[in-house]
């Protein structure tokens, strides 16, 4: 496996909660990689590490030891605003309770993310508007989050997370939220969007089903993984490698070249190294 | 202090008692019969302790604000009593002939300056001295002289000289020196004399220095014996003159006046404080004794006949007698019936609160008769001093808190709406909690329940809190207030009455409890379903006028059914709920607009019918947003967009309200409607309804002003998002920023108005047209004159050539009034008698003369060779406008206005309290307002010394010189001459420049203190900032977790808070400083109608520092809760729920 076919790479990484007396160790010596454009589930029962594991991929929340190297780059060295900086441009997120801001209506909440990024206003609005049509739901950019059923604001929040065209979507307890049918539909249009978009999807569910979706589970158990899922799910060996694109590097524009504004993800102009 | 807007203190603590118990008494049976909701209610306050203290300090404004105006008003009224009992020692009341009667209880006029025989003196002691309520009786002479002290060369124009027994009652106490040593006055050798502290301190004096004093003119050696301590006959305190004791009769040969006195002092029974309690009887007494029997008889004859008896009972109607006065006005009526002369008859007659009332009579065929009578019932005047000191420090005292509430009541708006928001908070806080207890059976009134015990407690703890603050800030403005008196003499001693901590606390504490009750009942109606899954509650469709009744409908079919089952306490109380359910449906028509016209209309009426103009203009507002919400109603019935008619209904009310309250003040007189009577209470008024209708215009429509903001700040990198943050919120919480909003503009509104009032109202001295021209003036005793003044300072050639005019005047008590005035009696006054030099000299440049006159010259030259015309301060004038917040002159010249240019020449009539002779004037001009800045120089009613003449009245010779200097003579220089040239004279020299700084600068640094008083409310706007901002972190952080991870920078999410705040501080300010500005506008146009001088003055310099310290605070008190948002975990915050 080619070292510059990964774009998520975390070794040795520690991560200790400590809640008063109580000193728990979240990740213990986590180990762990994704091949570009993969679609990977962690899995694992309720308070295994899952979510703090995507927490510290994602530069979320820091880490007690190890390292996580995004195409190459290690977070470990970056400062506070340079990985925000990064997740603005090259990361999109999805959370279980869609993390929409109320005051805000759909199309304003999928373009936040453009704006930030310095997007002229009237572009992000154009891409915004695209994306929700992306996900099914045109006609409904005016509505605020209280006016959309459960399915609705979990697709307003994949556009969100997809506008800005990021090379990785992070996706916590995606359809936790949903019911069966719903959450099927989110899943169909996740996966859709990951062969489409050529998008990394590093999703964390308990739902087996949900992970059954994607190129390889990854389960866990106290911090630690128990299987990396090399030699199973539906997609096989996809998601431990891929075409070995690399990453470019933070705050290089080149990789947001806008997908959602009509060329596919494979024409990004990204060459494969 | 014992009054407070007319009620007696001990009646309002028992009130405010009383209702606070009962609020505790119902709160504890419902904390009793619910003690789970208790428990509920009570674990949220040790849960976030840094939220409940920000709770506490929200809540304990009112009671901040409440507690330092009685703290100030105490401490006011506290050091007048404590001034004036060691001022007067045990004296309680003073006999002094009529023609020497004055009315303040310190040095001069404690004894006036005119001679009667002694045996006054003995009469009261012999016949009430024993066995009565009075311990001490004694004859005294009181002057004003002037001293020299040889030994340190200090010099002291006016000292009181007192001339008591050498032997006299026990009740005055004894004589104790510095060193503690008892004296007598019989120990005195023939030139030995006494100091108090007051005057050993003002001289450098010590015992043994060599003295000379100026006895009518006369040089008269004298050494210092010793300087006595404070107490009993010895005036000490801040505002106790300097005083030399001598023996009487020592001081009856120096006066040439043997067997005589000016004086009787009388001890009541008791100690200092405790004699005034019998001054009622003992007053009674003496007047009984000293009256005149027929006279007493006369009076009784007139007051007798049938149509003055029915006018005596008229008069006990009259709304303009005190309660006290008509109490002895009936006991009046019964006694004139009885055979003979009573006592308490004589008493009564002698009583000048009953004469005054009884001078009202308008019978005319007795007025005259009853009038003389009542004039020589006594040559005496029996004068209540202490208890009238105690009087007046209770009334000072109650003038100043009721000053400081009144202008306090700004904050407390403020800080009601601030208890609101709090409640609207921890509301927002505990929705979904509260959702869930009312989708498993709690009721709504089990919801309010739960926040009044909550409430409550922190009601307790904030008025607690309040209390202690108060005393703090109120004692801070006494040491501000005890800098402005520091020249005066008038010590300011910190004092705090419990009485009214209990009143500030119990008042403190149902103002917040009040509106705790009305915050819980509104936050208990919540949507079950939005509330648990914490989403904004959604746009109520409106509930439609039968849906508001529907309940009470149904209580009444309720009541109907129970009543045919015979239950007649379920009857009663379905009843009742219908009662209170209607009540509550006909909310439905005040936001539909017809019960505001409703309510609106009748007010109105009310206004113009009493004249009043706060029911009139409260009317017209309820009436213009009556009309708006009218409308409103119609386009929601037209089926148009609910969102558009209500940007229409609520602009159009709040354009309205501020359109109509920014109108000219003359706008509604200029229309035809009649001018009508309007007090300080307009000023809240305006300041609340601007404010209400300027947040109402700016909440539904600042979101387009802000779309086109933002399509200028969208092109500026990450402003863009920031900004769209920053004010999507506050925009989406309408009630939260509209509260916010109201607070901050209230508060800067009123420092605005006050601002540039006072800015406007400062005018520099004018000597012609504030003083008549004279650089310089020097009092004199009357008894002391200066002979030919201009010769002597010609003749002497320290002051040739520095003077180049001078005048006398001569100041005499008159009563006053006008003939033809209903219930015309004479209200004490003074006169100033010109001497023709004056007249010749004067520039005063009057504010406007009679008709006829064509130049100021003219009526001064006038009253020079014309007796019986006379020139008035405007005091005695009628203003068409007035913000006066205290009382003017009794009696008001009718027939013009101050602000007329000029007018027909006004009758009135002055009787000599010296001689009792009337003298007619004609007042022909009128002084400026601004010359009563020194009124202690130009106050009183102008005249020649040709018109006492004319009249056959006795002289009054001059006892105020003025002066002015000749061309580029040195002013103080040439005062220091003058006092040192008369010193024999007891002149006492003053620049008038320096003392009417002196008097403007007190003035105004009182007015400053006010402002800063008021700026008290800029911490209820900033602390509902951060009371927001903290909130807003809380309720918003998972958000700030997404913000976090779609890629906002610490920087820019600390940056969307303090732009927030930013956008209510600023949106705050800008509407507070341009209504101020506006309404100070409209305020200052129309006094200048009055003060010619008087022009808008906006001193820029002290708005831009209110509004940066404003800016400054609310960035500061914002920037912990914008820096803890900022360092939000997100993977953290995304975990919070």
């Amino acid at each position: 496996m080619a070292q510059q076919d990964l774009i998520i790479e975390a070794t040795g990484l520690r991560k200790v909660y400590i809640t008063g007396q109580v000193r728990v160790e979240a990740l213990r010596d986590i180990d762990f990689a994704v091949a570009r454009g993969a679609m990977v589930a962690i899995m694992g029962p309720s308070g295994c590490g899952k979510t703090t594991l995507l927490n510290c991929l994602s530069g979320l929340d820091d880490f007690d030891a190890g390292d996580v190297r995004i195409a190459g780059t290690s977070l470990r060295d970056m400062s506070d605003n340079r990985k925000t900086e990064y997740r603005a441009r090259q990361m999109g997120f999805i959370f279980q309770v869609y993390n929409l801001l109320p005051v805000l209506s759909a199309v304003e909440n999928v373009e936040l993310p453009l704006l930030v990024s310095g997007v002229k206003p009237g572009e992000a609005r154009t891409r915004a508007n695209a994306a929700l049509e992306l996900v099914g739901l045109p006609g409904k950019n005016k509505s605020r989050p209280a006016q959309l059923s459960g399915g609705q604001r979990q697709r307003v929040t994949i556009a969100r997370s997809l506008v800005n065209h990021p090379a990785i979507v992070w996706a916590d307890e995606p359809t936790g939220a949903l019911d069966s049918e719903a959450a099927t539909g989110i899943m169909d249009l996740m996966c859709r969007l990951n062969k489409e978009q050529g998008q990394t999807v590093v999703l964390v569910t308990h739902a087996l089903e949900v992970g059954q979706r994607a190129d390889r589970i990854v389960r866990m158990r106290d911090g630690r993984i128990e299987d990396a899922g090399l030699g199973q799910g539906a997609r096989g060996m996809g998601g431990m490698l891929s075409a070995g694109r690399a990453l470019p590097p933070p705050g290089s524009l080149d990789s947001t070249h806008a997908v959602l504004a009509g060329a596919g993800p494979r024409a990004s102009g990204r060459a494969p190294s | 202090m014992n009054t407070l807007f007319g009620a007696p203190m001990g009646d309002i603590m028992r009130a405010m008692l009383v209702a606070f118990m009962l609020i505790t008494a119902v709160v504890a049976t419902l904390a009793l019969r619910n003690p789970l909701l208790v428990k509920l209610g009570l674990r949220n306050i040790p849960r976030r302790r840094a939220q409940t203290i920000l709770i506490i300090v929200g809540l304990m404004l009112s009671t901040v604000i409440i507690t330092s105006a009685f703290g100030t008003g105490d401490t006011v009224s506290y050091s007048i009593r404590s001034s004036s009992v060691d001022t007067l020692g045990a004296v309680d009341e003073t006999v002094t002939n009529n023609a020497g009667a004055g009315n303040s209880f310190t040095g001069r006029a404690r004894g006036g300056d005119a001679f009667f025989p002694a045996s006054t003196a003995d009469l009261i002691q012999s016949r009430l001295g024993v066995g009565h309520d009075i311990d001490g009786v004694l004859g005294a002479i009181v002057q004003t002289v002037p001293l020299v002290d040889l030994t340190t060369g200090q010099t002291k124009a006016r000292m009181v000289l007192t001339g008591i027994p050498a032997i006299y009652s026990p009740g005055f106490g004894t004589l104790i020196t510095i060193a503690g040593e008892r004296v007598t006055l019989g120990q005195l050798g023939s030139h030995e004399v006494y100091f108090n502290q007051k005057a050993a301190a003002a001289l450098d004096a010590h015992a043994g220095d060599s003295l000379r004093l100026f006895v009518g003119g006369q040089p008269v050696p004298a050494v210092l014996r010793a300087v006595l301590r404070s107490g009993d006959l010895v005036p000490g305190g801040g505002s106790a003159d300097p005083e030399i004791l001598v023996p009487l009769d020592r001081l009856q040969a120096l006066t040439g006046q043997p067997g005589k006195v000016t004086v009787v002092l009388i001890s009541n029974r008791g100690d200092t404080l405790g004699g005034a309690a019998l001054t009622a009887t003992v007053t009674d007494q003496i007047r009984a004794l000293l009256a005149n029997p027929a006279q007493v008889r006369a009076a009784q004859a007139i007051l007798r006949a049938s149509g003055t008896s029915a006018e005596l009972g008229t008069l006990q109607q009259s709304p303009t007698i005190g309660a006290a006065t008509k109490r002895k006005l009936r006991e009046l009526q019964a006694q004139v019936r009885l055979p003979g002369q009573s006592a308490r008859l004589e008493g009564l007659l002698s009583d000048p609160a009953v004469i005054v009332a009884l001078k009202t009579i308008k019978a005319p065929a007795v007025t005259a008769s009853l009038g003389d009578a009542l004039a020589g019932i006594s040559a005496y005047s029996v004068l209540t001093v202490k208890q009238d000191a105690l009087d007046t420090a209770d009334v000072v005292g109650s003038l100043f808190t009721t000053l400081f509430i009144v202008f306090g009541l700004f904050t407390i708006a403020a800080g009601i709406m601030l208890i609101f928001l709090i409640f609207a908070m921890l509301a927002a806080e505990r929705r979904p909690e509260m959702g869930m207890a009312r989708a498993v059976g709690t009721k709504r009134r089990q919801l309010i329940e739960q926040f009044l015990f909550e409430g409550y407690i922190y009601d307790l703890g904030a008025a607690l809190v309040g209390v202690a603050l108060g005393i703090v800030i109120g004692l801070g403005m006494v040491a501000v207030m005890a800098s402005l008196f520091g020249t005066s003499g008038f010590v300011l001693q910190r004092h705090v009455e419990p009485r009214s901590l209990v009143v500030a606390f119990c008042l403190g504490a149902l103002i917040t409890f009040l509106t705790v009750v009305v915050s819980s009942w509104r936050v208990s109606r919540l949507n079950i379903v939005a509330a648990i899954r914490n989403m904004p509650e959604e746009g109520k469709a409106g509930e439609g006028v039968a849906g508001a009744f529907a309940r009470p409908l149904a209580d009444l079919r309720q009541a109907g059914q129970r009543a045919r089952h015979l239950r007649l306490w379920g009857t009663f109380t379905a009843l009742l709920a219908a009662l209170w359910h209607t009540a509550g449906a006909l909310r439905v028509f005040i936001v539909r607009g017809p019960l505001l016209l409703l309510l609106g209309l009748p007010l109105l009426a009310l206004g113009l019918s009493s004249r009043q103009e706060f029911p009139f203009v409260l009317g017209s507002s309820l009436i213009l947003v009556g009309l708006a919400m009218l409308a409103r109603w119609i386009l929601l019935a037209l089926h148009i967009r609910r969102g558009r008619c209500d940007r229409l209904g609520y602009s159009l009310a709040g354009i309205a309200l501020v359109a109509y309250w920014l109108l000219p003040f003359d706008a509604l007189q200029r229309a035809g409607l009649p001018k009508m009577a309007s007090g300080m209470e307009m000023f809240f008024l305006s300041g609340m309804m601007l404010v209400l209708g300027a947040v109402w215009a700016v909440m539904f429509n600042v979101d387009l002003l802000l779309g086109a903001l933002m399509g200028v700040a969208g092109k500026l990198g990450h402003l863009g998002p920031m900004l769209k943050m920053a004010v999507t919120y506050p925009l989406q919480a309408k009630m939260r920023t509209g509260l916010t909003l109201a607070m901050f503009s209230l508060v800067i509104f009123t420092l605005m108005v006050m601002s540039v009032i006072l800015a406007s109202v400062e005018v520099a001295l004018d000597l012609n047209r504030d003083v008549g021209g004279y650089q310089a003036y020097g009092t004199t005793s009357a008894l002391n004159p200066i002979r030919d003044l201009a010769g002597r300072i010609r003749a002497n050639p320290g002051l040739r050539g520095r003077v180049a005019a001078v005048g006398g005047i001569g100041r005499i008590p008159v009563g006053l009034r006008q003939p033809g005035q209903p219930g015309a009696g004479w209200q004490d006054y003074r006169a100033n008698v010109l001497d023709p030099a004056y007249l010749t000299s004067t520039r005063f440049a009057l504010h406007s003369r009679a008709i006829g006159f064509t130049s100021d010259r003219q009526v001064w030259e006038t009253l020079r060779t014309h007796p019986g015309y006379a020139v008035v301060d405007s005091s005695l004038v009628r203003f068409k406008t007035s913000y006066n917040f205290g009382t003017t002159s009794a009696l008001q010249l009718q027939g013009f206005y101050y602000e007329d240019a000029s007018f027909t020449p006004a009758r009135m009539e002055t009787r000599d309290a010296r001689t009792g002779r009337a003298i007619p004037l004609t007042v022909i001009g009128v002084l400026d307002q601004y010359s009563l800045y020194l009124a202690g120089l130009t106050a009183g009613v102008y005249t020649g010394a040709n018109t006492l003449a004319a009249t056959h009245d006795a002289p009054a010779p001059p006892d105020l010189y003025v002066f002015r200097t000749a061309s580029g003579q040195d002013v103080h220089r040439t005062a220091l001459a003058l006092g040192k040239a008369f010193l024999a004279n007891g002149l006492d020299m003053h620049e008038t420049r320096a003392d009417h700084d002196d008097a403007q600068g007190a003035s105004i640094a009182f007015d400053n203190l006010l402002v800063a008083f008021m700026g008290l409310g800029l911490v209820v706007g900033i602390a509902a900032l951060g009371l927001i901002a903290t909130r807003s972190v809380v309720e918003r952080r998972q958000q700030i977790g997404m913000l976090r991870a779609i890629g906002f920078q610490r920087g820019m999410v600390r940056g969307i808070f303090l732009l927030e705040s930013s956008f209510v501080a600023i949106l705050g300010t800008a509407l507070g400083v341009v209504l101020g500005l506006v309404l100070a506008r409209n305020i200052v146009i129309d006094l200048s109608k009055s003060s010619p001088g008087m022009h808008l003055t906006v001193p820029w310099v002290q708005i831009g520092l209110i509004v940066l310290i404003a800016y400054v605070a609310t960035l500061l008190t914002t920037y912990l809760p914008a820096w803890q948002a900022s360092r939000v975990y997100p993977a953290e915050a995304l975990r919070y729920e």
